[in-house]
């Protein structure tokens, strides 16, 4: 060990030897060894790293302002079929020119203290720094005025939620940085009994990457969305939540497992940084604080009978990924060419400004895009009353099918009027809320033996299955009644170590299938799918399925080590990840891995990674740790 | 098959006076009868004097002291029987000496009802290569649960620390017990060999990362392995048949090598004794209480790290046995050898040999009583016996991996030996979970 980390890591260990030591009774030094402690400990580590991700494309976020498809783009607008006129529009939200997706700067530090052989108390400090040295989206730029504070220059870190400044308790944000404490939670632990209560993370299940089992916990996308490297999987993305897990080993062969915890959503990326998913001409109020004294709770089962390994969980939680529906503005600002229309505008789902959508064109684009219905969207969204008082017919009011060309013939007619009223844009205004639901589900594991040496040896096969009742989805008409349907979710894993030659260590490979029966990798609806500028998505049947491949080659001695991830979607979207992982010392680690992303090879629209396609990035991470 | 002992049956001795004496001439007793007073006890070993005893040593040996450095201080033969290993274990052999054989199916058994053992070496008397490498496997650390904290250095050719380790490894019988109760037997658990577990506490970037180890009785069949990865950050099962893999960064150990006998007895074959004769190796003195952590100094190689100081004594009789990895046709290894002190059957010595037959990896152990006054360690009513420290070495690369056995690692974990608690704590699925905890 370096002096200088040795220096640190003692500096850290004694000044809260000192302060702690008095809680817990006189320190045992660690010569007296005959018998285990009953005294403190304390250890202290931690690493820095620098993530820089390096676009390899010309492609940009479309769900930016400064990287939307339409700007610079002029397109028809026609209203004149229902008295008004026809114009064109040219979005002049000018066009970003990044060379990098990321560039964050990591510090994370882990602190044990350790009371009696059977108390401790374990947090990890993570705090993170994102410059923005980014093509940022400027408001002034386009004379924006939209309301939300995430709307005006782009926030990073911090996740907005009305009437809530901290959503999360153990969280400190700004625009640039995130500090919080993913672990920070006492640990008890009497023979087969574990407790740990506090905030912390929870995984369940044995499949990787897709989530079957694992459903404790929503996902943090702040750092760099799903797209880091692979194989650490959600490590770094679970949200944590203040709670009691509880584990108890009933026999050698059997293990359960339960906990209750606060109910944490699934945090987005903010508009306008480089991995938002949600369109940036839409404003969301998060509702969570609504739901902010719910809790999740669930319970696990997992053991063996046998050669044969057996989960099973049942869980109640609020769905941390939330449901969208529209919802109204509040914003009292006048249409353009409608004076005084500003008090009739706070009623609608809509608000004034450079920064919405444009045209009718752009209108259907982004529905496709977001996997919603142009139509039934402007359905849900006209049948507000105030949309209704300022002259919107929805075309389910007049018995039109949302997939008859006239009903979006009609739609169009209306929003391009709307849009010409409003002499800029409109800011769509959708609300987030929460929904409960039951999971149950179960795994199955087995260790196949077979000649040795040969594929058929030491080939573990599990397969994962979990049933949502009722579950409640965003509707792609962004309906307030949202969507129910119960939904499968499964997963078939083959993992294996396969040894091709005598002097490298084994080849870990995975093979993964993940099929849902109602939504795709993202939880979006797939009714939803299909649709695009010209066309109304009438979703797809069969379901969803993904494929994963994973190789990962490891060197002599793990100084080297290569990956290679290959996610592909059946309907065409695939992510192919070749990595490579160095690590000359205990100190020093370079991580450099390639991401390579694209919707293409099947429809676009009707895949879930042609979302994330822009991302095509050369992502080099450097870490020291002490 | 030969038996133990030159002079007379050695285990026949050892039970009527407690000491090896009688059964060895005095130039197999004393390093200065052996080399006719040319080294005594107390001499050093090194590149200028090794010519002397160069048989004594393995050729891993000899080589780092004739070319790198390593230095051998040589102390007195311990001629004690109760001070070669844990006490209770070596009651037990005497107890049930002629008490073992092997079933239809290749597991050791007990005479006559056929039961799993019943503790103790069960061959001690004229063990034949496979008998030696059966008691090895039943029973590695000797005691009937043991948690050593350790810490591990893996070094450069250029003699440079490059990763720095710190981890537990656990080892519980649930058979063959000869200190805790229940014994022999853990009810519940006697279709068990073993359970055994590795956690990694330290740097943070492995700190949490464990495997855990459940060893059927029946030594043909593959334990079952689950591990706990931080990056997962759940316990995950995993195949158990690939054991010939470095777990961390930099490491040159492998699963395979633990204790000389890291796999079920009958993943390997060809079980066959090359040689006999005696042999200087770490029997006594390994364990450094001046430190009060237990760590040992080094010495050695390019940088003065390479290599444990050491203290060695003559073994009179060590016994070389060589097997294959009949399990394993993709193994980097084709043959291991190791020498097994002939009184104890304790592994000495291993090199293991790579696909084409030239030497890859060696393997020296120092063991000892932990025994100095009033820091003495017991292990309940004896003082600790135990491992101190390892050598790893790669002949072909010259890497290598120095692990000692301490009195602590970060953040608590202490040794422990013949703790119930062992079990709770390391040994089950729960505990992995609990040790990941800190990730």
């Amino acid at each position: 060990m370096h002096s200088s980390s040795r220096e640190l890591r003692a500096l850290v260990i004694g000044l809260i030897s000192a302060v702690a030591t008095p809680l817990a009774g006189a320190a045992d030094g660690a010569g007296d060894n005959n018998e285990p402690s009953d005294g403190m400990s304390v250890s202290f580590d931690g690493f820095i790293r620098s993530e820089t991700a390096v676009k390899s494309s010309s492609s940009e976020n479309p769900f930016n302002q400064r990287s939307n498809v339409m700007n610079g783009r002029t397109v028809n607008r026609s209203s004149a079929a229902i008295g008004g006129f026809s114009d064109t529009a040219t979005r002049n939200g000018g066009r970003a020119s990044n060379d990098l997706d990321l560039l964050l700067f990591r510090a994370e530090l882990n602190l044990e203290l350790k009371f009696t052989p059977n108390l401790s108390l374990v947090s990890k400090l993570r705090a993170v720094f994102d410059p923005g040295w980014y093509d940022e989206f400027e408001p002034a730029g386009v004379n924006s005025i939209a309301v939300g504070s995430q709307y005006g220059e782009p926030n990073y870190f911090e996740y907005f939620v009305e009437g809530k400044s901290q959503p999360n308790p153990l969280e400190f944000a700004g625009r640039n940085y995130l500090i919080g404490l993913p672990s920070f939670f006492v640990a008890y632990d009497n023979g087969p009994f574990n407790l740990r209560v506090g905030n912390q993370q929870i995984a369940w299940g044995q499949a990787v990457f897709f989530r079957v089992l694992d459903v404790v916990d929503g996902l943090d996308l702040r750092r760099h969305s799903v797209l880091d490297f692979a194989s650490e999987e959600f490590a770094d993305k679970r949200v944590p939540a203040l709670g009691v897990r509880a584990s108890y080993q009933i026999s050698p062969d059997w293990l359960v497992d339960g906990y209750v915890q606060k109910f944490q959503p699934t945090v987005y990326p903010n508009a306008n940084t480089p991995y938002n998913v949600i369109a940036s001409q839409f404003t969301v109020h998060d509702l969570y604080d609504e739901y902010d004294s719910k809790v999740s709770y669930g319970l696990r089962l997992k053991g063996q009978a046998g050669k044969v390994g057996l989960q099973a969980i049942a869980v109640r939680r609020y769905n941390p990924d939330g449901v969208f529906r529209w919802t109204e503005s509040g914003v009292n600002r006048d249409l353009a060419l409608v004076p005084g229309s500003g008090a009739a505008m706070q009623g609608t789902p809509f608000e004034v400004d450079p920064s919405g959508v444009w045209s009718a064109t752009e209108w259907f684009n982004y529905a496709g895009l977001a996997r919603l219905s142009g139509v039934t969207a402007f359905d849900s969204a006209a049948s507000f009353p105030a949309a209704l008082a300022l002259g919107a017919v929805p075309t389910s009011m007049i018995g039109l099918d949302p997939y008859d060309p006239a009903a979006k013939a009609l739609v169009g007619q209306q929003l391009d009027l709307f849009f010409q009223l409003s002499g800029s844009g409109l800011r769509g205004h959708l609300a987030r809320e929460y929904r409960p639901e039951t999971l149950v589900g179960g795994g199955i594991s087995y260790v196949t033996e077979g000649a040795p040496g040969s594929w058929l040896d030491q080939l573990v096969i599990n397969v994962e299955a979990l049933y949502a009742r009722d579950r409640v989805f965003t509707d792609p008409s962004l309906s307030g009644s949202f969507h129910r349907d119960d939904e499968v979710v499964a997963a078939l894993v083959l993992e294996k170590y396969q040894r091709f030659s005598e002097n490298f260590p084994a080849t870990y490979l995975v093979f993964q299938w993940l099929h849902k029966t109602r939504s795709d990798l993202f939880g979006r609806l797939l009714d939803g799918y299909g649709g695009d500028e010209n066309t109304i998505g009438r979703g797809v049947s069969g379901g969803y399925n993904a494929f994963a491949i994973v190789a990962q080659q490891a060197f002599p001695n793990l100084v080297w080590r290569a990956d290679l991830a290959v996610l592909y979607e059946g309907s065409g979207g695939v992510l192919i990840q070749p990595a490579v992982r160095w690590k000359p010392n205990d100190k020093f680690t370079l991580e450099a891995y390639y991401n390579f992303l694209s919707g293409s090879f099947g429809n676009e629209s009707k895949n879930a990674l042609s979302t994330v396609a822009h991302a095509d990035e050369l992502t080099i991470r450097l870490g020291w740790q002490f | 098959m030969a038996a133990v002992g030159i002079l007379r049956p050695l285990w026949d001795t050892l039970a009527a006076t407690g000491e090896v004496t009688g059964a060895y001439p005095d130039e197999l007793l004393s390093i200065e009868g052996y080399t006719r007073g040319r080294l005594s006890t107390g001499s050093e070993i090194n590149a200028d004097n090794v010519e002397l005893v160069r048989e004594l040593l393995t050729p891993s040996t000899y080589l780092q002291v004739a070319q790198m450095g390593r230095r051998l201080q040589v102390a007195k033969t311990t001629t004690e029987l109760m001070r070669l290993s844990p006490w209770e274990y070596l009651e037990a052999t005497l107890r049930n000496r002629g008490r073992a054989r092997f079933d239809s199916n290749g597991n050791v058994v007990t005479e006559p009802d056929g039961k799993p053992w019943i503790g103790g070496i069960p061959f001690p008397d004229a063990p034949s290569a496979v008998e030696l490498f059966a008691g090895l496997t039943m029973s590695w650390g000797r005691h009937d649960a043991s948690f050593y904290a350790v810490k591990e250095y893996e070094l450069s050719p250029e003699g440079r620390v490059q990763f720095q380790y710190e981890a537990g490894w656990a080892e519980l019988m649930p058979v063959a017990r000869v200190s805790m109760e229940p014994r022999p037997y853990w009810p519940g658990h006697d279709d068990k060999l073993r359970y055994q577990s590795i956690v990694f506490t330290a740097p943070q970037s492995v700190n949490g990362t464990s495997f855990l180890n459940v060893w059927s009785y029946d030594q043909s069949a593959f334990p079952q392995l689950w591990g706990y990865l931080p990056e997962f950050k759940r316990i995950r099962q995993f195949p158990t048949s690939q054991r010939f893999e470095s777990m961390i960064p930099g490491s040159t150990i492998y699963l395979s090598d633990a204790w000389a006998a890291g796999d079920p007895l009958h993943t390997w074959g060809n079980y066959r004794i090359v040689g006999r004769g005696p042999l200087l190796a770490g029997i006594s003195g390994g364990w450094n209480p001046a430190h009060p952590n237990w760590e040992h100094r080094t010495h050695g190689g390019p940088q003065g790290k390479t290599f444990w100081d050491t203290v060695v004594e003559l073994v009179p009789e060590a016994i070389v046995v060589e097997a294959e990895p009949v399990k394993f046709p993709r193994a980097p290894v084709s043959k291991k050898r190791v020498w097994f002190d002939a009184r104890t059957q304790l592994p000495i010595g291993m090199v293991s040999y790579d696909r084409r037959g030239e030497p890859f990896r060696s393997f020296d152990g120092a063991f000892g009583l932990y025994e100095a006054g009033d820091r003495t360690v017991f292990d309940g009513s004896h003082p600790y016996w135990s491992w101190c420290h390892v050598h790893a070495f790669d002949l072909q690369t010259r890497r290598m991996t120095r692990m000692e056995q301490v009195a602590v690692v970060s953040p608590d974990h202490r040794m422990r030996v013949n703790d119930p608690a062992i079990y709770e704590r390391y040994l089950t699925q729960s505990a992995l979970l609990r040790l990941g905890g800190g990730s």
